[in-house]
Formats: structure tokens, C-alpha cells, sequence
């Protein structure tokens, strides 16, 4: 047999090979998906975490801002005799504002399977007289990504200034506040023998507020006490005592807030000082949880000043612009009845379609006279109420808070959330895109058809017990009209409850060809 | 010329070689291409680029202005283990004491409008967070474990945007863009043994795969190759169900009445709209109320009458007899060959006979 030739056998390889390139290239198989692997596209989605890392830390610091400063009683700033002046305190105050800032900045640490380390290096507060505050701060941002099985990494390391003002509190009256708050305090002597922690924080938190309330320049903050003690699990001894540490916070709505720490040490041994049973016992300040003082958040039970009352009362957050607790009567056996029946949960939502029913709201177990109700805003000046009363209550979801009047405060009991099918039925239009498509139409035709559309869309909303007119403003310049005239029409709803209009709906339907 | 280059054995090998590549790769591909369908497009560069810039700009989008940055906010922070898929009107309703949902509501809608993907846009509260979906249908992002394909048709690419807080850890926003290459049914990929087209996994049909060789009269293959297969939009029985009483003269849509006095015959009228050529109706399933019916109309069942049958439209007229006062939804069903409905709404109606 002979043999086969050289250009015979490269034939076959060359057919083979032909073969297989066509096998490969052409095959049905997907676009391979390796655009993740290429070098410049990681790096350019490592830039776009890192674009996003640092946008949204700075927005976050600065939309936060509430939360962001109530961090600030975490970080008190440690009062100084020595201080002169609020300029004394702003390095310190620098320091605190990045204390409070590294849980943001640690919160983020995978991003995207890259490794994500942002924290601040820098951090100074320069305060612009009155109301100003300007935060420089630097910061560094290292992301990191590796690719699975290599050495090779892509890395960014960056370090940046960033400048963020805030409206603040005036820190001149702040540093007066303060210091007239510590001084005082440092004068003051704390007697008692043996108190467990808690009653302990409780009689001296008393003990110091009555001296806060009482300085003229605290008067413009919101302002609070802290004082965290522990005496090792056991009941606190004056003879063993140590010093504790005060923290005054001091903010203003919308303005930041602000707080010092101090330490206390004048306990001594004696007959527990402002202790109390009730209010007659308290002179002109009121008994809470068993110690003079004031109100200082809601909750606690109180006696009022000079009343022999034990129970009844209870620290209520009055209706201020600023926060202000106050010894208030309690109305622990509240009545929320409805269509003649109290309700077994009194703060359970009410959903209502007036349409079908009108259901009447009394709170019962308060003075009429001492009692009223709002609801998004709107004040009703007694606690019985047709809940679909439109001339009283805006038709619109939202919350029904139940208010007790004290003399001249006013302080909520409770609320409860109102639903309407209505105001439901009108948010679901509201989502509603409002087309119709057509090419020619007779002027009547084409306002009868935009309503029998509108009509469909109502009804899809599946509300039920109301009627509704429908407005539609088509001018039709020309008719017979083509969608060419008419681009878009404007439309009013009008929905109807026993013949009377109770809302409006308005929108708009836009027009396109009829394919 | 003696000697000269054709002479050598290695040119003359290297001759052979090129000749029978050409030939063989010609014959190769055009076999190929007539067996499984034209290659599939390699993405460039420039797209694998567009790919990690487009997901992140829309992230920017959606955040800058300061009300939706805070509803994605307050939305990713909310406690949740159960991932569902929403749309952005469910989120409103189900959270509607976050402020600035209106305005992710209008950025999302007018992103879904931009990008043909506005039936397909969902938002998934995770335990990390965030995820918004546009693309992919509900039915792929229901489950435990929620997957993004990237392989084709889906070719899904994301992108996360961190959120910082003191009070969570690692939380992110994600989105994800899937099925961006097509828009409607006649972008899927059609070649032999391919299924996307009837099976519609971008949810953008539903979609019919003809053959323009059994379909030639089609007006959609006028312009193509006898062998053609192309994906059309095969879209579900438009129908207009109505009804009178036996006398009556007209045709009421929503409900007819009349006082019960013995046996009511019930004349139904169904206008059923489509493009039979693409997909033709099977089956007619009928609830009257107090018995059930179904018709299969290629049969010519004998109590359907078949008043016109033509490419797009049909009229079929059929009775029933009422033996009992009282209030009855009828609700009428078309089906097509692929198993599409008509609008369930659009096939019902009321018989009311009331008691004398």
C-alpha cells in the first residue's frame, strides 16, 4: 500500500482545522461574559463605587444632620474652668464632630464584593457669630478590589478636604449656658446615705435640672441632663461614692445640638434632700418618680407642685415649638367609641369609605371641655366628630391625634391613622397615566369616549359607594378633530357623596394616532 | 524560469493549505448559518463600558434630588427579611409616611418610559437594603434567592450605591438593568433550536416565532426570505362581550335586567379582535353563572353560531336559558393557540332577573 502523501495529509489537517474554527467561532454558544474581567472596566466600576462612597457620604452628613448631631451626646465635649470663651472649645468640638462621624463612615465596609475603609483624619469646626457653623474635614477613602486566584489588585487611596456649613447654635450663648450651669454645680452638695443607682441618677438628674431651669442664659435651648451611674451592681454608698459624670446637652430644633461633660463629686452623707411622696411635699416644683424637680421627659409618673395627689398624673411633652415636658392630669381610662362602640384596641387603624357609611368618632373619659382633636394639621375644637365630615376634616389620609387641654398647655394622649377609600381611589389615579388613542373623531364623540376612558380608569381603582362627574376641557378647534389638533386635554373629577362635591381630581389625558 | 518559486514544495503546500481553508470555511460557515442561524453579535468595548456607567448614572439619577434621596434612604433602612418585588405604586401605598416617594415615583416612571422597561420595573426590599429591577419580570425576581443573569437574553448589569448609617451595616442600593437589548419580540434571536421567542423570558410579548415559509401570506414576511423565521408580537384576544334578551333588539355591554317570569333565554354576542394569522383562537370558555360551557370553534360545534371568521376579526353568537331568578356573572374566556387570554374584565358582565 503506498503510502499518503505530504500535501494529502496537510489537506486533511486543513480541513480539520477549517472545522473546528468554523465549530468555534460560529457557534450558537453566548456572548462570553467577560467584561468583568478586563482590567480597565474593574478599575472603572472601582471609580464608580468610589464616586458613589464618597457622594453619598457627604450627603448623608449633610440631610442627617438632625440624627448626625444627636450623635454629640455620645462625644461630650470635657468642660474646662479655664475656658474664656466658646473660641476655647472648638479644637475639642472638631474632635467630637469626628467621633460622631465615624459610625457613618464605618457603616460601609463591602461594597460590591471591593473592600471599603472611609474615615476621617482631620476634623476643625470654625464658628461664623451668629448662627453658623462651617465643618473642614479630611478624609480618607481606600477601596480595594481583587480579582479571584490573582495577586493583582485595584486599588483607590485618596485623601480629600470636604467643607460643610451648618445653621448652629449661638456657641456664645452656648459657652454662658455652660459655664453658669458648671460653676453652679460645682458649688452644689448632693446628700444621701445609701440609694440604688437608678434613684440615685434620678434625684441628682432633679437636683441639677432645678438649678438649669433657673439660669437666664439656658433659657433659648432645649435642654437635658444626663447622669450615668453605676456603683459595681450594688445600692450606692456616700461614703464610697465616686464621682459621676454630668453630660448637659443643649440643642435647638433645626439648629444642632451641642453637649459638655463634668464631673460631679460633691456627694455627702444626710438625709436624702429633695426626696417626695407628692407634690405637697415639693413647694413650688412638682414630684417626679419620688424627687422634686421637674418634667424632663414623657412618661414618668408626677404629682403637681402643691398638690397631695400620688397618682393620676403623668410627665407629658406639652404642644411647643420647643421641647417642654410638664406634670399634666393622665387619663389612663380613655374611651375611643365609635358609631356608639368602644373599640377593644383604641389606637388600631380606622379605614372608612364614607361613601358607604359616616362613622362617628367620640373619645369618651375627658372633660369635653378639656378635650380636642387634630388631624393633619386641622384643629377640631371638640372630641366628637363625624370622621366624614368634610367641612371639619380634610378628606386625605393621615393621623387623628387625641389632645387633653390643661389650663394654658396642650399635650396629645394618643393618636390614631385614618384611611379613605377616597383619598386611596385618588392616589391610585394619581399613578394612573391617562392615554387615548384615536385619529379622528367627531368633537362629542371624542369628549364621550376621553370619559367612558377616565370612567374605566376610575372604576379600575375598584372604589365603590361614591358617584362622580367628569369635566373634560377639549376645545376642538376643528370638527370633526384629529389627533394633530389635540395633543392633551385637561380633566376635572368631581366625586360626590350624597349630591355634594367631597374631591377633586384633577389631570390631564394625552392624545396619540391609533395604530 | 527554471527554479523558480512555484517549483519549491513548502510554497506549494502552503498553496494547497490557504485554497482548501478558504474553501472549507466558506462551505463551513454558509452550512453553519443555514443549520443553527446567523452568529450572535460579540458586544465591543465601548457597550462593556455602558454596561458599568449606565447602572451608576441612573443611581445618580434617581438620588440627586434631595426628596427621593431620602425616600431611597428611609426605604433601604426599613427592616425586612422577606424579599418581594413591588411596584412603585405598591411601595407608596405600603409606605406612604416615607416624604419623597412622589418624586421616585415620577424619576422611575420617566426612566421606565425612556428605556421601553416600564411594565417591567419593580423594587425588592431586601436585608441589605435596596434592589430596583428594571427589565426583568415579576416572575424571575420571586423566590428566596434572587439571581440577575448575565448571560443572553437577560444580559443583566448592575450597580450598588452604599448606605451610611449609624445604625446599619453594609446596606446598599442596588440596581440592575436586564434585558436592555430587547424591547420587543422581534429582537430576540430567532435561529433554529433558539426557544427565547415563544418562550418571552424578557417578558416583552407575549411572542409567536413564524416560519415565513408555512406563513408566506403574513404581511410581516412580505419582506423576507421564504426561509425567514421571525419572532412577531402575538398579542392576547381582544374581545367585546355582550348581551340582550331573547326580543330584545340591542346588545348591552355591562349588565342587562328584567323581572323573572319562568325560563329567560339570553342571546351573547363575542367580537373577538386579533391577528388570527399570527396565532388563531382555540377555545371559548363561558360561566354563565349557573353552569359552565366551552366551546372549541374550529369544530363548528353546533350551539356556536359563527357569524364572521376572517384574518383579524370574528363574531360568534350563542344562548343560554336562565331557570332561576337572580343575579348572574357571566364571564367569557378566549383562548389562542399559545394559551393567551383576553383582559378578564373585558369578559364579564351581569344577567339580573329579578324576583316578581
Amino acid at each position: 500500500m503506498k503510502g499518503v502523501t505530504v500535501l494529502q495529509i496537510m489537506m486533511i489537517i486543513t480541513v480539520i482545522v477549517a472545522g473546528l474554527f468554523v465549530i468555534l467561532m460560529g457557534s450558537v454558544g453566548q456572548t462570553p461574559i467577560y467584561y468583568h474581567t478586563l482590567p480597565e472596566i474593574q478599575f472603572s466600576e472601582l471609580l464608580s463605587s468610589f464616586a458613589h462612597t464618597e457622594t453619598n457620604l457627604k450627603r448623608t452628613i449633610e440631610k442627617d444632620s438632625d440624627r448626625f448631631f444627636s450623635n454629640i451626646q455620645e462625644n461630650p465635649i470635657q468642660w474646662n474652668k479655664s475656658w474664656t470663651s466658646c473660641s476655647d472649645f472648638m479644637d475639642l468640638f472638631g474632635k467630637k464632630l469626628r467621633n460622631a462621624a465615624s459610625s457613618y463612615f464605618g457603616s460601609v465596609y463591602v461594597l460590591e464584593g471591593a473592600e471599603l475603609n472611609s474615615s476621617i483624619s482631620e476634623s476643625k469646626v470654625q464658628y461664623v457669630p451668629p448662627n453658623k457653623l462651617i465643618w473642614n474635614y479630611t478624609y480618607k477613602i481606600y477601596l480595594k478590589r481583587k480579582m479571584f486566584g490573582s495577586e493583582v489588585a485595584n486599588e483607590i487611596n485618596t485623601t480629600r478636604n470636604s467643607k460643610i456649613e451648618f445653621n448652629f447654635l449661638n456657641l456664645d450663648k452656648v459657652y454662658s449656658c455652660a459655664k453658669d450651669f458648671f460653676n453652679q454645680m460645682s458649688t452644689t452638695k448632693y446628700k444621701f446615705k445609701k440609694l440604688s443607682p437608678n434613684k440615685l441618677e434620678t434625684g441628682l438628674i432633679q437636683k441639677l435640672n432645678t438649678i438649669l431651669e433657673n439660669i437666664d442664659n439656658c433659657k433659648s435651648f432645649d435642654k437635658s441632663l444626663k447622669i450615668p451611674i453605676s456603683c459595681g451592681g450594688f445600692d450606692c454608698d456616700c461614703n464610697t461614692m465616686q464621682p459621676v459624670t454630668v453630660i448637659l446637652i443643649l440643642s435647638q430644633k433645626g439648629n444642632g445640638t451641642i453637649a459638655f461633660s463634668s464631673q460631679f463629686n460633691n456627694f455627702v452623707c444626710g438625709e436624702l434632700e429633695n426626696y417626695c411622696k407628692s407634690g405637697a411635699d415639693c413647694g413650688t416644683l412638682d414630684c417626679v418618680s419620688n424627687f422634686c424637680g421637674h418634667c424632663y421627659s414623657s412618661g414618668p409618673v408626677c404629682s403637681p407642685s402643691n398638690s397631695p395627689e400620688t397618682f393620676g398624673y403623668r410627665c407629658y411633652r406639652i404642644k411647643s415649638e420647643k421641647k417642654e415636658y410638664k406634670c399634666l392630669k393622665n387619663y389612663d381610662n380613655i374611651r375611643v367609641v365609635l358609631d356608639g362602640f368602644e373599640r377593644p384596641e383604641k389606637w388600631k387603624k380606622i379605614t372608612l369609605n364614607c361613601g358607604k357609611k359616616h362613622r362617628i368618632l367620640k373619645i369618651e373619659g375627658i372633660p369635653e371641655s378639656d378635650c380636642f382633636l387634630e388631624f393633619n394639621g386641622v384643629r377640631i375644637e371638640n372630641c366628637e366628630l363625624d370622621l366624614c365630615d368634610t367641612t371639619k376634616i380634610p378628606r386625605t389620609n393621615g393621623r387623628l391625634l387625641i389632645y387633653a387641654k390643661s389650663n394654658s398647655d396642650e399635650y396629645a394622649l394618643g393618636g390614631i391613622d385614618i384611611n379613605f377609600a377616597l383619598s386611596d381611589c385618588i392616589n391610585k389615579l394619581n399613578n394612573e397615566k391617562f392615554v387615548y388613542e384615536f385619529n379622528k373623531l367627531n368633537c362629542s364623540e371624542l369628549r364621550n369616549n376621553v370619559k367612558n376612558e377616565i370612567d374605566k380608569k376610575i372604576k379600575n381603582t375598584g372604589i365603590e359607594g361614591y358617584s362622580w362627574n367628569i369635566e373634560v376641557n377639549i376645545k376642538c378647534r376643528n370638527n370633526p378633530t384629529s389627533q394633530f389638533d389635540e395633543q392633551y386635554s385637561k380633566f376635572k373629577i368631581l366625586f360626590k357623596e350624597d349630591n355634594s362635591v367631597v374631591a377633586t381630581f384633577q389631570g390631564i389625558i394625552s392624545y396619540k394616532p391609533k395604530t | 524560469m527554471k527554479g523558480g518559486l512555484f517549483e519549491w514544495p513548502v510554497v506549494s503546500i502552503a498553496l494547497v493549505f490557504i485554497l482548501i481553508l478558504f474553501v472549507t470555511l466558506a462551505i463551513g460557515f454558509f452550512v453553519r448559518s443555514a443549520l443553527v442561524g446567523e452568529p450572535i453579535e460579540i458586544k465591543t468595548y465601548t457597550e462593556y463600558r455602558w454596561m458599568n456607567y449606565f447602572p451608576s448614572s441612573v443611581l445618580f439619577y434617581l438620588s440627586y434630588p434631595e426628596d427621593s434621596w431620602t425616600a431611597l434612604n428611609e426605604l433601604a433602612k426599613i427592616k425586612k427579611e422577606k424579599t418581594e418585588p413591588l411596584t412603585i405604586e405598591q411601595i407608596r401605598n405600603k409606605y406612604s409616611e416615607i416624604n419623597g416617594l412622589d418624586k421616585l415615583n415620577k424619576l422611575l416612571l420617566a426612566l421606565g418610559e425612556e428605556t421601553k422597561k416600564e411594565k417591567h420595573t419593580y423594587i425588592i426590599k431586601d436585608r441589605k437594603g435596596l434592589i430596583i429591577s428594571l427589565g426583568l419580570p415579576k416572575d424571575k425576581l420571586e423566590g428566596i434567592f434572587v439571581t440577575f443573569p448575565e448571560e443572553y437574553p437577560y444580559n443583566c448589569f448592575y450597580k450598588d450605591m452604599p448606605i451610611f448609617s449609624k445604625e446599619t451595616k453594609n446596606m446598599r442600593i442596588k440596581f440592575v438593568y436586564c434585558c436592555g437589548d430587547i424591547k420587543e419580540c422581534g429582537d430576540y434571536l430567532t435561529g433554529p433550536g433558539r426557544e427565547e421567542c415563544n418562550n418571552d423570558p424578557c417578558g416583552v410579548g407575549p411572542c409567536k416565532l413564524v416560519v415565513c415559509k408555512e406563513n408566506s401570506k403574513l404581511k410581516e414576511c412580505y419582506t423576507e426570505k421564504p426561509g425567514a423565521r421571525i419572532c412577531l408580537k402575538n398579542e392576547p384576544p381582544k374581545i367585546k362581550f355582550s348581551a340582550k334578551f331573547e326580543g330584545d333588539a340591542k346588545w348591552i355591554k355591562e349588565k342587562i335586567e328584567k323581572e323573572f317570569e319562568g325560563d329567560t333565554k339570553v342571546n351573547f354576542r363575542l367580537e373577538v379582535e386579533k391577528n388570527f394569522e399570527i396565532s388563531n383562537i382555540t377555545e371559548i370558555v363561558i360561566d354563565f353563572g349557573d353552569s359552565k360551557n366551552k366551546f372549541y370553534p374550529k369544530n363548528n360545534p353546533p350551539d356556536l353560531e359563527i357569524e364572521k371568521w376572517n384574518s383579524t376579526n370574528a363574531i360568534f353568537k350563542f344562548n343560554h336559558t336562565y331557570k332561576k331568578y337572580g343575579e348572574y356573572n357571566v364571564v367569557c374566556t378566549v383562548r389562542d393557540e399559545a394559551g393567551n387570554e383576553n383582559k378578564k374584565e373585558d369578559g364579564e358582565l351581569i344577567v339580573n332577573l329579578t324576583k316578581t
